[in-house]
């Protein structure tokens, strides 16, 4: 048994891209060579070491061979606390640490109409699955992505927004909580555009990722739009301090996130006793409640979603 | 094959002791006026056996509360190799030979427990009553230990040390130590059952336990239950210290003038802050879900992972608990209704 599993190996910073205010996308190089990076599904994630700071868990925003090349690691990151700050002061050619890829991604389905829904910084794993899957699927398998963020000036990934925005088999939504001047797509939040999407392209299976409040409300409109719970596969966000499943932060139930996920099926996640805490299964998503939270979709026909205007206007 | 040896009395066991301690560092529970406590022996006194259990169980040989894991000198990384001398804890009670069993599955990838560990060998003692608070015969893990130690040791009523020998390095231990031994008889394994028995029957009747796991697998146990026990939980971190089978931890970086090391230090999952992310989102924000988180993964969800209950009826959580939510207190609240 060797000492490596929790021992960073040395990645240099190559590039550096603004996505919003707070969100940067960073371009690494190992060296020496991490193979097991190239081999990464999208949904995995790298524990990024800063020396001094600490490390912390993010999910890769490209997969080499498809979006990055190969022997680079991508990661979408957002300014939140003292590793990000520090990280953002850093400019290409400084050196970080890294491990991984850990974890479970989402499953590899490319010829099933999905539904990629995504909140926020939640859209990074669902880009690196969604360019996995226009590359993987045999014929023009469709594709729904419903994207919200706060504001416009918060959207990320504005390049593949603009790339699926002109692809005829993706269907884009796009959305933003408090919308700007200027801003011409829909106004409200995801959830009030999961069925339209799903009935827009016959979708069977999900991906989704955001915060965690959106999840089961996602999730229950998934399932009343006719996705199977078990073909619901969410990625879940917990703090964790190790990636290896034992340093017991990111449990749930008995199940490891680092390890066991981050990717769950709903199903997997509503048999646990507290995927979503008191927000979760059975609580805010509940019949008499839900139409608060979750907001039908029918009372917001003027955003409703149909196959002929999948173009949403945009800036 | 568990092998069944007899020794003829104390003083072969004050020899194995002596034997030990020429080749490794010897640790033995002692008391020095003090509270029990593992300390260096070198087994110039007679062996103690009903020294009590020290409140610091033996995690701490193997999980250190403290364990550097890598230094950095600039953007160079190494990693830290723990250094350990081959140690023997001599007298180490069922309780904590079957958490020792339980860390063992649970870190079996972790490179500097398993370097700890390598380094050990197990002379168990069994305890000939219930102790104080203990309820390790109605979790399964004692008062006899059944399995994972190196040689366990059980004294007759005759004045007779019963021997079980489960692994290799516990043969050799007992070889290199030159002791009469003999084959234990079929009348002086009768003996030994008698111990156990009378040993089994020395605890408190508790049929509150059973039902509480009972609840718990069927998950039957209400959020206002849960809620009801959060407000005791002081978070002290006693319990998850003090708990044998715990193992927690959170790593911290220190750094000096470009050269630095990565820490790990155990931490606790009743800290408010343990689970709190970045982005101020918390899984678990109140004391009462904390403390159902830790109590079903503990009491109930670790059978499913590791085929046996985080709890080994040590009976320390109850001990320094300051809220009086120890482990039996909250198996009593559970299995009471």
């Amino acid at each position: 048994m060797t000492m490596a599993g929790l021992v960073p190996h040395r990645a240099r910073i190559t590039e550096i891209v603004g996505e919003s205010s707070d969100t940067r996308t960073f371009t690494l190089v190992p060296d020496p060579p991490v193979p097991a990076f190239d081999g990464a599904q999208p949904g995995q994630f790298a524990m990024l070491s800063l020396l001094g700071h600490g490390e912390a868990a993010f999910t890769l925003s490209a997969l080499p061979g498809e979006a990055a090349v190969r022997g680079t690691v991508v990661l979408t990151v957002r300014r939140v606390g003292s590793l990000t700050s520090a990280l953002f002061a850093l400019a290409p050619g400084a050196c970080v640490g890294l491990r991984g890829p850990y974890g479970r991604g989402f499953p590899d389905q490319p010829d099933e109409p999905t539904v990629y829904v995504a909140g926020g910084c939640g859209l990074s794993p669902l880009k690196a699955a969604v360019t996995h899957q226009l590359a993987a699927r045999a014929g023009r398998t469709p594709i729904a992505i419903v994207y919200g963020a706060h504001d416009p000036g918060a959207r990320i990934h504005r390049a593949a927004l603009a790339v699926w925005e002109r692809s005829a088999d993706v269907h884009l939504i796009e959305c933003v909580e408090v919308a700007a001047p200027g801003w011409l797509g829909a106004t409200g939040r995801v959830v009030d555009f999961v069925s339209a999407a799903v009935a827009g392209i016959g979708a069977r299976r999900a991906a989704v990722c955001g915060p965690s409040a959106m999840l089961p409300r996602v999730a229950e409109r998934l399932r009343r739009a006719g996705v199977e719970a078990a073909h619901i596969h969410i990625a879940m966000e917990r703090y964790m301090k190790c990636g290896t499943g034992h340093c017991g932060h990111c449990y749930i139930d008995h199940r490891y996130v680092c390890t066991d996920g981050p990717v769950f099926s709903y199903a997997e996640l509503e048999a646990l006793e507290d995927a979503f805490g008191s927000e979760g299964i059975g609580g805010g998503v509940a019949e008499d409640g839900g139409r608060d939270l979750c907001r039908d979709d029918e009372e917001r026909g003027a955003w409703r979603y149909s196959p002929g205007d999948d173009r949403q206007p945009r800036r | 094959m568990t092998e069944r040896l007899v020794l003829p009395g104390r003083d072969s066991v004050d020899a194995l002791r002596r034997s030990l301690a020429q080749n490794r560092l010897l640790y033995e529970v002692q008391v020095d006026g003090g509270a029990p406590e593992w300390r260096v022996s070198s087994a110039a006194g007679p062996f103690a056996p009903d020294v009590p259990t020290p409140l610091t169980g033996a995690k701490r040989f193997f999980f250190p509360p403290r364990e550097t894991l890598l230094s950095w000198r600039g953007d160079d990384v190494q990693a830290v190799e723990p250094r350990v001398r081959p140690f023997v804890l001599f007298g180490l009670r069922a309780c904590d030979v079957a958490a020792i069993a339980y860390q063992d599955r649970f870190f079996a990838t972790d490179a500097w427990y398993a370097r700890r560990r390598a380094a050990a060998l197990f002379v168990a003692v069994n305890c000939a009553k219930a102790c104080p608070g203990g309820f390790c015969a109605d979790v399964g893990a004692g008062p006899f230990a059944g399995g994972g130690f190196d040689l366990c040791l059980t004294w007759l009523r005759d004045g007779r040390v019963f021997v079980e020998v489960e692994t290799d390095a516990g043969r050799a231990a007992l070889a290199a130590a030159r002791l009469e031994t003999r084959a234990a008889d079929p009348p002086t394994c009768a003996a030994f059952a008698a111990c156990r028995e009378a040993a089994l029957t020395s605890f408190p009747v508790r049929r509150f336990v059973r039902r509480a796991i009972v609840r718990l697998d069927a998950e039957e146990i209400a959020d206002d239950e849960w809620q009801a026990l959060g407000p005791a939980c002081f978070a002290c971190t006693g319990c998850t210290s003090l708990c044998p089978t715990c193992s927690c931890f959170t790593m911290v970086d220190e750094p000096r003038d470009g050269t630095g090391e990565r820490v790990r230090v155990w931490d606790s999952c009743l800290l408010e802050g343990f689970q709190r992310e970045a982005s101020g989102h918390h899984p678990a924000p109140e004391p009462g879900d904390r403390v159902r988180r830790f109590w079903y993964h503990k009491l109930s969800r670790d059978f499913v992972e590791f085929g046996r209950r985080g709890c080994v009826g040590c009976g320390r959580c109850d001990v320094t608990c300051p809220g009086s939510i120890g482990a039996l207190r909250v198996l009593r609240a559970l299995g009471s209704r």
